[in-house]
């Protein structure tokens, strides 16, 4: 069974249901009998849907080999930051959680040596601290900020 | 159009930072107030604690105790401020028995030899040399709570647990008032202390309890209870040895039965793969001291206690845990010394499997007395500062 989706800059993909029920959003449509036309994707560009339905279809097909998976999972994970969040950004829309947790492992993994400026550049984040009371919350926590 | 995306707020909190080490999640306290305020949430910090508590049983991390360093000379003999001197009083190890991370003691406990009465959570519960509970001490966000201390009593028995239902903490001591303790109608109560109150409180004992074997119940927690050896006395006169239970949730005491009616000599209690156990001691001619270990198959039925093996130790080795599959934590008489490090001689703990009798070494820098599960958690982030170390 086939189902068809279409991104946000009007592509359309035809994918099969195992694969993309991989996603509970999808998944929930096929079960509530909403799938039988296009389903409409207006949160996901074509580029990065292509990336998505590529996780999926080797999660069905490798599923029997973690080994295999891992490898798969560990490189399709090397992207840059642009990318990575997008694809953060699907996972959380289409629900498919094994991606949304591979992808937030990976930008925890990039914020974890950060001091809290670098944070706040990195997520764009505005400091509404005042110098004393940053001053007080490190003071408190020494260690945290020591190599 | 390349707008620079976002990662909404929710998912960085719920998906993103409970996968940061600790260090850098207490260090993003920083910045920003909301940030902050997050951070030291009881719901995140919950949150974080599901993500790494995997209730998996070969997923455990262990605690190797070494309290002999935690001395009044120990805390204050730095005079530096600085606690990077301190002696190293734990070593944290993962499932696998490597190591992970070291413990040092704070500057600011004021007892004399410690010893622990329980590991919850991420959060140890200390008690001094007679066994009042003292501390309640996160080593990985090195944050302690004192708990409040009205008197200190002779032959504590303590236990320390979580309990789920309330998102709470609770220390037990069972304690005699009269001295000497041994003497047989010593009358013993019984104290609970709840992290939100922050308060002691008795509790009632509804069985005839002469007295309690050893003062800790640190890996016992079970079936939503605590559990020690204690001689209960029985209609006509008689006491019998038998496991002392405190239900965590309605505060109640009961009894467990141990097998031969008793003849058995439990020396520690522990959990094996989610079922209450203990190691017991047997005669043998042979040299040494043989152990056997034996599960509890059923909560509270007597007849399903079996043995699972037995284990003949050497003089000067002794059992300082159980892992949750089973596996047997044992402090060797072997030592290790070591020019490099400070004060080189070094311990080493054995842990075997009783099946397989593989066995994997580890070196501590102390004498280790116990062995707990542990995990890194944020808890007690949210207390308010009591008195807090660097």
């Amino acid at each position: 069974m086939a189902l068809e989706l279409k991104s946000s800059d009007n592509k359309i993909f035809e994918v099969e249901e195992l694969v993309a029920v991989q996603s509970e959003t999808i998944k929930s449509l096929v079960e509530d009998g909403c799938a039988d036309n296009v389903i409409p994707l207006p949160n996901v560009d074509s580029k990065t849907l292509e990336l998505v339905l590529d996780w999926c279809k080797n999660h069905v097909d490798m599923k029997l080999d973690e080994e295999k998976l891992k490898e798969y999972e560990d490189k399709f994970i090397e992207v840059d930051q642009a990318v990575l969040y997008d694809l953060l950004l699907a996972a959380n829309y289409l629900n498919i959680k094994d991606l949304l947790n591979r992808a937030c492992q990976k930008v925890a993994d990039m914020l974890k040596g950060k001091t809290p400026e670098q944070i706040r550049e990195t997520l764009n984040i505005v400091n509404d601290f005042s110098p004393e009371e940053e001053e007080e919350i490190r003071k408190e926590n020494l260690w945290a900020f020591e190599e | 159009m390349s707008q620079r995306k976002h990662v909404p707020y929710d998912i960085i909190i719920v998906s993103i930072l409970p996968k940061l080490p600790i260090k850098s999640i207490v260090r993003f306290r920083c910045v920003s107030k909301l940030w902050d305020s997050t951070i030291t949430s009881s719901d995140f910090i919950s949150t974080h604690l599901s993500n790494n508590n995997n209730n998996n049983v070969s997923d455990h991390s262990y605690l190797i105790h070494m309290p002999s360093v935690i001395t009044k000379e120990a805390t204050h003999s730095s005079s530096s401020s600085s606690s990077l001197s301190n002696p190293v009083c734990m070593v944290a190890c993962d499932p696998k028995f490597n190591k992970i991370s070291e413990y040092k003691i704070s500057s600011d406990f004021s007892i004399e030899f410690s010893n622990i009465v329980g590991s919850c959570n991420g959060v140890l519960c200390l008690a001094d040399s007679s066994w009042n509970p003292t501390y309640l001490w996160n080593p990985s966000i090195r944050k302690f709570k004192s708990l409040p201390c009205l008197s200190k009593y002779q032959w504590v028995s303590a236990g320390f647990a979580y309990q789920s239902e309330t998102n709470d903490y609770k220390v037990i001591k069972i304690y005699s008032t009269s001295e000497p303790y041994i003497k047989r109608h010593a009358e013993l109560q019984a104290e609970v202390y709840t992290l939100s109150s922050d308060e002691w409180r008795r509790v009632g004992i509804s069985l005839n309890l002469i007295r309690l074997k050893e003062s800790h119940s640190s890996d016992t927690f079970v079936s939503g209870a605590l559990h020690w050896v204690a001689w209960i006395k029985e209609d006509f006169g008689i006491s019998r040895k038998k496991i002392l239970s405190f239900d965590v949730n309605n505060e109640k005491f009961g009894e467990i039965a141990i097998p031969y009616g008793g003849k058995i000599h439990p020396e520690i209690l522990v959990v094996i793969k989610g079922n209450l156990a203990f190691i017991s001691s047997e005669f043998c001619y042979a040299p040494g001291i043989r152990y056997g270990v034996w599960v509890m198959g059923e909560y509270g039925v007597c007849e399903s206690w079996n043995k699972l093996f037995t284990l003949r130790l050497g003089g000067f080795e002794s059992i300082i845990g159980c892992t949750r599959h089973g596996e047997v934590i044992v402090k060797t008489a072997k030592t290790k010394y070591d020019a490099e490090l400070q004060g080189g001689i070094h311990f080493v703990v054995v842990i075997i499997d009783p099946v397989t009798l593989n066995e994997k070494e580890l070196i501590v820098p102390h004498f280790p007395t116990k062995a707990t599960t542990f995990v890194e958690s944020l808890v007690l982030l949210d207390e308010n500062p009591d008195k807090k170390i660097s």
